[in-house]
């Protein structure tokens, strides 16, 4: 699901609510980091600014009644590791390579990438069904 | 006539609405044979019901606990019976109702009618579902002829469909289903036909019952069966049957019931009468343009097509196979019936004397060769009562299923479990020894209160009690590696359970009679005396399923006494603990002093090494409520021995003889799946919340886990 899922939800901690963003993200083979970009005048990264602990919510849904029992979720949890601005980066061309489209975005200079250690893989399949891998 | 109605005779398989089984039955009126005339309830009416009531969603819920392949036969069963029950609470839709009750009293006022399943991938050439589904004679009223409609519809998620579908991939419930509901015609006489013997392609076959077909599509009536050469019409009587039995109308439906004498020695068609069946036959295929397999019934002198469709065991070999097989995990009431006469009255007493006079014979004057073979024929007469249990005593666990599916279609139940507890009234073998584990424990815990010479005659009685209860119910809580040490681990036991009291049996004597009212007042007065005979079926069905599994355990302890009896012999020959449990390698080392037998290697499991970490997992719901608890997994017998109170037991697959600990316990979590696997049943009994059908449960679960398992989703979560 992490290789066929190009999108995902990202939950950031607000100042009174959990707040939440459809980024685009790439994973490292490890399953250790997760890289997505953004642009610095967002709620999502202020609110990283603030607090570095994320949570992702990647999803198999094909918004049909099957998905009660086909959809697979993956919740990810972790802490941002850096910000930067990527430019020329080994990070830059990592991420390209999953979202080419992506390269006029991230020639903006108000754009950086962030980086997040990944702690822990939660999956849920078939509704119910809870498997974790704890990472590192 | 609106889209969910369409009349038989312009019934079009073009339009994909009506399915393939009534086209070919307006094709056989517009020919001019005579067929019950009615009405096809569109497969848009059903795709309409189940998507207004929601029940599209709870199918796959309902399916979505694991995946088909996964799934053991039980536990389709179970996952059919929710949805049947599903299907009777939804309601149909206003105007789709109304269309049908309209239709009812447009065509067939006042008749009593067929109402048949047309499953829309019916008879496709490439599968067959013929038989799958469901169908309902001699229904009236309009009120029963919805409830009907939606058993028909229900049909197409039955289990033998699923099992089916599963064995042939076809993807579950793609296909949708149209319901006939036609006049019905009460038939005198009635038969099948096949336009060629697959065995011989000049032949045609002719095969007739008294009463309705039913007799002789399900199994139950035994037919006439005449040879005819297809190409000079001759006729030749090929076996004639006993005649002992029909189905016949009932006030509701039809029943089975004895022929009268003067049919006994009448075969049940005339050579004019074969000549007739024949001739519509040849029509058949002439119309279709291939050789058919036709149903049909003579009211009086007219006789009635009830469905032709081409030979599919001369297409689809394989796939009508399969079909077959799945069929014959169904068992109708009469075949139950026959099954528990034979396990009753021959097969328990065989095994109970077999099982004793085997424990009588005594090792201690045998020589290692006499040893030998007494093991020889220990483990011989284990596996062939074993395959007696496969064959015949499993096939009669489908009394419970078959009295199951009755009640809910006649009760309507909230819980299509509720069936149960009204079988649960007979005490379970393995309750009754539970019981007397229990009374023990009680006495053990008094001791502490009395002094002197009380004192001393309660150890007596507790020490009798024990002996007895090792010899009564002997090996039935030991194994292989635990047998030696029975008595004191029932010690250890019973001093477990002293400490506070044990949970007690969840039997409700009240609610067992409002149950058998409930059951009971659903029939009419004349249909009591059967829908007793079923109950009394049904629990007999119920007791033997923990039963049976006892009787079998005496075999096994038997076998287990003379392997110990042969380790004692070997001594220092049995390297390790595992080394001499192996019938074959205790009797060559018996017989060849040079021989030591080779160690068994339990099979590795690494699951429990990696990083992955279940932390929930779904199963059947098989025991109502919420328990909290440390987890005990038993991976081998004597891990039973060290159960504490209020631990959740998680088992592969527990059976009657592991049960004696369930007292203790607060909860139950299972590999097998089924609400009638041993767990399950046992877990009821007690009240217990159980979980079944959890693949790797006793790898996913270490013990000392705290779990909470939930017996009313099929929920256990493993906490961090």
């Amino acid at each position: 699901m992490l290789l066929s899922q190009y999108f995902a939800v990202l939950c950031t901690r607000g100042k009174t609510h959990p707040y939440c963003s459809l980024i685009g993200f790439a994973v490292t083979e490890d399953l250790c980091s997760i890289v997505f970009s953004t642009m610095k005048d967002t709620r999502k990264y202020n609110n990283i600014l603030a607090c570095g602990n994320v949570s992702f919510l990647i999803d198999s849904r094909k918004n049909r009644i099957e998905d009660l029992k086909d959809a697979n979720a993956l919740s990810v949890l972790g802490e941002v590791k850096s910000v930067d601005s990527g430019i020329d980066s080994e990070r830059r061309k990592f991420f390209l390579a999953r979202h080419p489209n992506l390269t006029s975005f991230l020639d903006d200079p108000n754009t950086v990438l962030v980086t997040v250690d990944v702690s822990r893989y939660i999956l849920v399949t078939r509704f119910q069904e809870v498997f974790e891998l704890e990472i590192g | 006539m609106n889209s969910y109605i369409v009349p038989l005779r312009s019934a079009s398989k073009s339009e994909n609405i009506c399915s393939g089984k009534a086209e070919t039955l307006a094709r056989m009126m517009e020919s001019g044979l005579r067929v019950p005339d009615g009405f096809c309830v569109t497969a848009g009416a059903y795709r309409r019901f189940i998507d207004s009531t929601g029940l599209a969603g709870q199918i796959v819920m309902e399916l979505g606990r694991k995946r088909l392949d996964d799934m053991r036969w039980e536990e389709m069963w179970d996952a059919a019976l929710r949805i049947r029950s599903m299907f009777l609470a939804a309601e149909i839709p206003a105007d789709i109702a109304g269309a049908i009750v309209d239709a009812v009293g447009s065509w067939l006022p006042d008749s009593p009618l067929a109402v048949r399943s047309a499953s829309l991938a019916e008879d496709r050439p490439e599968t067959s579902f013929a038989g799958l589904h469901e169908s309902f004679l001699n229904v009236r009223g309009a009120e029963d002829i919805l409830k009907h409609v939606k058993l028909v519809w229900a049909s197409l998620w039955s289990d033998a469909a699923l099992a089916y579908s599963r064995e042939l991939s076809l993807e579950v419930g793609s296909s949708s289903m149209a319901v006939i509901v036609q006049e019905m015609v009460f038939g005198e006489r009635s038969g099948v036909a096949f336009g060629v013997d697959p065995k011989n392609g000049r032949l045609a076959v002719i095969e007739a019952v008294y009463g309705l077909n039913k007799g002789l599509v399900d199994g139950d009536v035994e037919p006439d069966r005449w040879i005819v050469d297809r190409g000079s019409g001759a006729v030749e009587l090929d076996h004639v049957a006993a005649h002992e039995s029909s189905v016949i109308p009932s006030a509701s439906g039809v029943r089975i019931e004895p022929l009268d004498e003067i049919f006994r020695d009448r075969p049940v068609l005339f050579e004019s009468d074969v000549a007739m069946v024949f001739s519509v036959l040849m029509k058949a295929e002439a119309l279709f343009g291939a050789p058919q397999d036709v149903e049909w019934t003579i009211r009086g002198d007219e006789l009635y097509m009830l469905q032709a469709r081409p030979i599919t065991t001369l297409q689809t070999a394989g796939t009508e196979e399969r079909r077959s097989y799945d069929l014959s995990l169904r068992r109708s009431f009469a075949n139950l019936r026959d099954i528990r006469n034979k396990i009753e009255k021959e097969y328990l007493p065989a095994m109970e004397s077999e099982a004793a006079e085997a424990a009588r014979r005594d090792f201690g004057g045998m020589s290692d060769e006499e040893l030998a073979v007494e093991i020889k024929s220990r483990s011989e007469a284990m596996e062939r009562w074993r395959k007696i249990y496969w064959d015949e005593f499993i096939p009669f666990a489908h009394g419970v299923r078959l009295f199951g599916q009755v009640y809910n279609d006649r009760i309507g139940s909230d819980d299509p479990f509720e069936f149960i507890d009204l079988l649960a009234v007979v005490p379970l073998k393995s309750i009754e020894r539970n019981t007397k584990l229990v009374d023990l424990a009680t006495m053990i815990a008094r001791v502490a209160t009395l002094e002197g010479r009380d004192k001393e005659e309660a150890r007596e009685e507790i020490e009798r009690r024990l002996d007895i209860l090792v010899e009564k119910f002997a090996g039935l809580s030991c194994s292989m590696a635990a047998c030696e040490d029975e008595k004191e681990s029932l010690r250890a036991l019973a001093i477990e359970m002293a400490g506070t009291p044990a949970a007690e049996l969840g039997i409700d004597a009240g609610r067992v009679d409002m149950l058998e009212d409930k059951w009971f007042s659903s029939f009419a007065d004349e249909e009591r005396g059967h829908a007793a005979e079923l109950l009394d079926l049904a629990r007999a069905s119920y007791r033997l399923r923990d039963d049976d599994n006892i009787y079998l355990g005496r075999f096994e302890s038997n076998l287990t006494r003379a392997v110990e009896e042969s380790r004692r012999r070997l001594g220092e020959r049995c390297v390790d603990e595992y080394s001499c449990t192996a019938a074959e390698e205790v009797i060559r080392a018996l017989r060849f002093s040079e021989y030591v037998p080779a160690a068994v290697t339990e099979e590795a499991s690494n699951a429990k090494d990696q990083v992955v970490r279940a932390r929930q997992l779904k199963g059947q719901p098989a025991g109502a409520g919420i328990a909290r608890g440390p987890a005990r997994v038993i991976e081998n017998i004597s891990d039973l021995f060290t159960i504490k109170r209020g631990e959740i037991l998680v088992c592969d697959a527990i059976d009657p003889n592991m049960t004696f600990v369930v007292p203790l316990v607060s909860a139950i979590v299972e590999r097998r799946g089924g609400m009638l696997i041993h767990g399950a049943i046992i877990a009821r009994e007690y009240g217990l919340p159980c979980v079944t059908g959890i693949p790797d449960a006793t790898k996913l679960i270490n013990t000392g886990d705290l779990v909470t398992v939930d017996g009313y989703y099929g929920l256990v979560i493993i906490h961090e």
